[in-house]
This record gives structure tokens, C-alpha cells and sequence, in this order.
């Protein structure tokens, strides 16, 4: 028998039987912490689609381990936003840790989100393991970010 | 009757004669499908064009030499899971992203296989279904598992006891979209059927398959 036919049959049966979060977190190692937890980001931006800012509703919601810098260090996790017209839920999974978390109004990191315009509530108690620093709300870094800490 | 039909009657009795008809077989395999990351359904309007190769795992029955039946099942990134489970309440204009974590399509399809030779032709419909990670912690109203309905089509070339085939995957957000445009692609006239095809979005998977 081939190589190539052992390695098919190994793999498709460790597929089957090993369970579909095994596979995956095969393929996406960094899932594989047991003390993963998921995070709902609950984002409310009731007067975003009208504000000189941003027309669509569209954001960047990143989370970084405290200390690093989102111009030059990589986040942990990063998802896009869109139609984030009110009361918007995203839903990021990661392994226990403390985070700070950073909203842009594009995925280029440009754009100011008004604090006047924009409320961020992050549930920040039922995740066990995960904690943020700071107060929600809190303008931080630079006139071109806001976070919350 | 007409000319085509006869000939068509005349194709599938040949096949059928060169078909045994006892011919069941097993298929496991492996899958490399590219995947755009920008498409109609992409809410981003500045999504770039990048390509993501995403790996599967095949098993397939074929059986009374004929029938065919597979379980696809594609590994896909947080990116397009959170996509593809999003829900848009038109009513609130809110668009709610489903869970950020990789997870699997599956697609259960059913249909025609024939393999003469070395030559492997097939076509199945069926549905699709999404996985996602660690699925039993995240509640069942967030997000809606069922993803359509798909097409699917290829050809190959058979090895002896493996294979290479390409196939192509259509996926329609339902069975009734789904079975009206496959009736406008092959019975529509030149227009509907033009138009059935820039709908159509085929997604190609090159699948390498063990059959037992």
C-alpha cells in the first residue's frame, strides 16, 4: 500500500472517530486551551450610521494582550464588524488571559469613534479567566483609537 | 421521437450494460477547496481578494454501480464561520455575526456516480450543515447550524484503488432556490440559462480519494 493511501485512511479515520473539535483544533492550535472561554462584546452605537465618521457601520474590534501596541504588535484576536448600527453582539473565543480590547472605525485602524456616539459594554464577569483592566469608556492611546480600560 | 432522445436513451443503456451493477464501493479521501474570501454574501465592502485553501475530508458509498452517496466535511477559520452564521434582522437593520471559531461544512449529498475505466463522472445534490467548535456551549438560538443546499459535479481519474477528481460545488441558500435554478440552467433558454450561470458560483475542491 502507499504511503499516500496509509496517510488517507490514518487521517480520515482519526477524523471520524477522534471527535470534530479534536480535528479542529488540530488545524487551529491556539483553540486547544482548556481555559478558552468565549467572550460576548455587546457594542451599541445608536447614532453610529449618521455621525461624520462612519456611514456604514462597519468596525475593527481587536483584542491585544496588555502592554503590546496594536500599531506594531499583532492582536490576539480580530474580527471585523459590520452594519454595527445598534446593539451589535460579536462573539470572540480565547484562551484565559487579560486583554485590552480596541475598536476602529475601519480595518485599517483609522477613525475616531466619538465617545459621544458610541457606547461599548463588554461582559467582563462571566468569562472565568479572562479579565480586562479599566473602566468601559475610556478614550485611551491616542486621538485615533478608542478603547477600554 | 426526437434524434437527442434516442441517442440519449442509447448512452445510458450503454453505460448501464458497462456498469456491474454489484459494484458497491467505500471512498475515503482528502481535500484541497480555495475559497474567496470576497463574495456577494460578503458584508464587507472593502474585502480584499484573498484565497484561503481550506482542507476536507471525504467519504463516499457507491452503490448497485450506480448510486452515490458522501459526507464532505470542509475545515473553515473563525473568519468564515462568523460570516456564514451571521443572522440580519431586516426589521432592526442588525446584523448579528454568529460565533468567532473555526468549525466544519458539512454537506450530505446524494446521487450519480459512474466510474468506466480509469474515468470517474459524477453529480449529487444534498444538504448543508455547519459545526462549530466546542458547538455544545453555545446556544442553539444564536445561530442556524443549516446552511442550503448544494450541487455538486466532477470528474476524475481512477488509479486503481485511488484516485484524483475535481469537483464543483454550488451552494444555494435553499432546496426550491436550488432545484429552480438547476431547471433554468438546463432547460431554461439562452438567456435564463446565461443568467443561471453568472448566479451559479461554483466553488472547486480537488479531492484525492481511497476506494475500498
Amino acid at each position: 500500500m502507499k504511503k499516500i493511501t496509509l496517510i488517507i485512511i490514518i487521517l480520515t479515520v482519526l477524523f471520524i472517530f477522534s471527535g470534530c473539535d479534536a480535528m479542529l483544533e488540530f488545524f487551529y492550535p491556539e483553540y486547544a486551551d482548556d481555559n478558552a472561554v468565549n467572550i460576548t462584546i455587546t457594542i451599541t452605537a445608536s447614532d453610529m450610521g449618521t455621525n461624520s465618521y462612519d456611514t456604514d457601520g462597519s468596525l475593527l474590534v481587536e483584542l491585544y494582550t496588555v502592554g503590546d501596541s496594536p500599531v506594531s504588535d499583532i492582536p490576539v484576536r480580530s474580527v471585523e464588524v459590520y452594519n454595527a448600527f445598534d446593539n451589535y453582539l460579536c462573539s470572540l473565543y480565547v484562551p484565559a488571559g487579560t486583554y485590552e480590547i480596541w475598536l476602529w472605525q475601519d480595518k485599517n485602524q483609522n477613525g475616531n469613534i466619538d465617545s459621544g456616539e458610541f457606547v461599548l459594554d463588554a461582559d467582563t464577569t462571566s468569562p472565568p479567566g479572562v479579565t480586562f483592566s479599566g473602566t468601559t469608556g475610556k478614550e485611551s492611546y491616542s486621538a485615533n483609537s478608542w478603547a477600554m480600560f | 421521437m426526437q434524434k437527442g432522445k434516442l441517442l440519449t436513451i442509447a448512452v445510458i443503456l450503454t453505460l448501464l450494460i458497462l456498469i456491474p451493477a454489484t459494484a458497491n464501493e467505500l471512498e475515503l479521501g482528502m481535500s484541497l477547496t480555495p475559497i474567496g474570501t470576497e463574495g456577494e454574501d460578503n458584508p464587507d465592502p472593502e474585502a480584499e481578494d484573498t484565497v484561503l485553501v481550506l482542507p476536507g475530508f471525504h467519504v463516499g458509498y457507491r452503490f448497485a454501480g450506480i448510486g452515490f452517496i458522501s459526507w464532505d466535511s470542509y475545515v473553515m477559520p473563525p473568519e468564515l464561520i462568523t460570516l456564514m452564521t451571521s443572522v440580519y434582522d431586516s426589521e432592526t437593520d442588525q446584523n448579528t455575526l454568529g460565533p468567532f471559531r473555526p468549525g466544519f461544512l458539512n454537506t450530505w449529498n446524494i446521487g450519480a456516480k459512474l466510474i468506466i475505466g480509469p474515468l470517474v463522472g459524477y453529480s449529487t445534490i444534498g444538504l448543508n450543515n455547519i459545526y462549530v467548535y466546542k458547538q455544545a456551549e453555545y446556544p442553539d438560538e444564536e445561530f442556524n447550524s443549516s446552511f442550503g443546499t448544494n450541487w455538486k459535479v466532477g470528474a476524475g481519474w481512477k488509479f486503481g484503488d485511488w484516485g484524483i477528481n475535481l469537483d464543483f460545488m454550488a451552494i444555494f441558500s435553499n432546496a426550491d432556490t436550488m432545484f429552480s435554478e438547476l431547471d433554468l440552467l438546463f432547460t431554461g433558454n439562452n438567456e435564463e440559462q446565461a443568467a443561471a450561470k453568472e448566479r451559479i458560483q461554483f466553488i472547486p475542491s480537488l479531492v484525492a480519494t481511497l476506494y475500498l
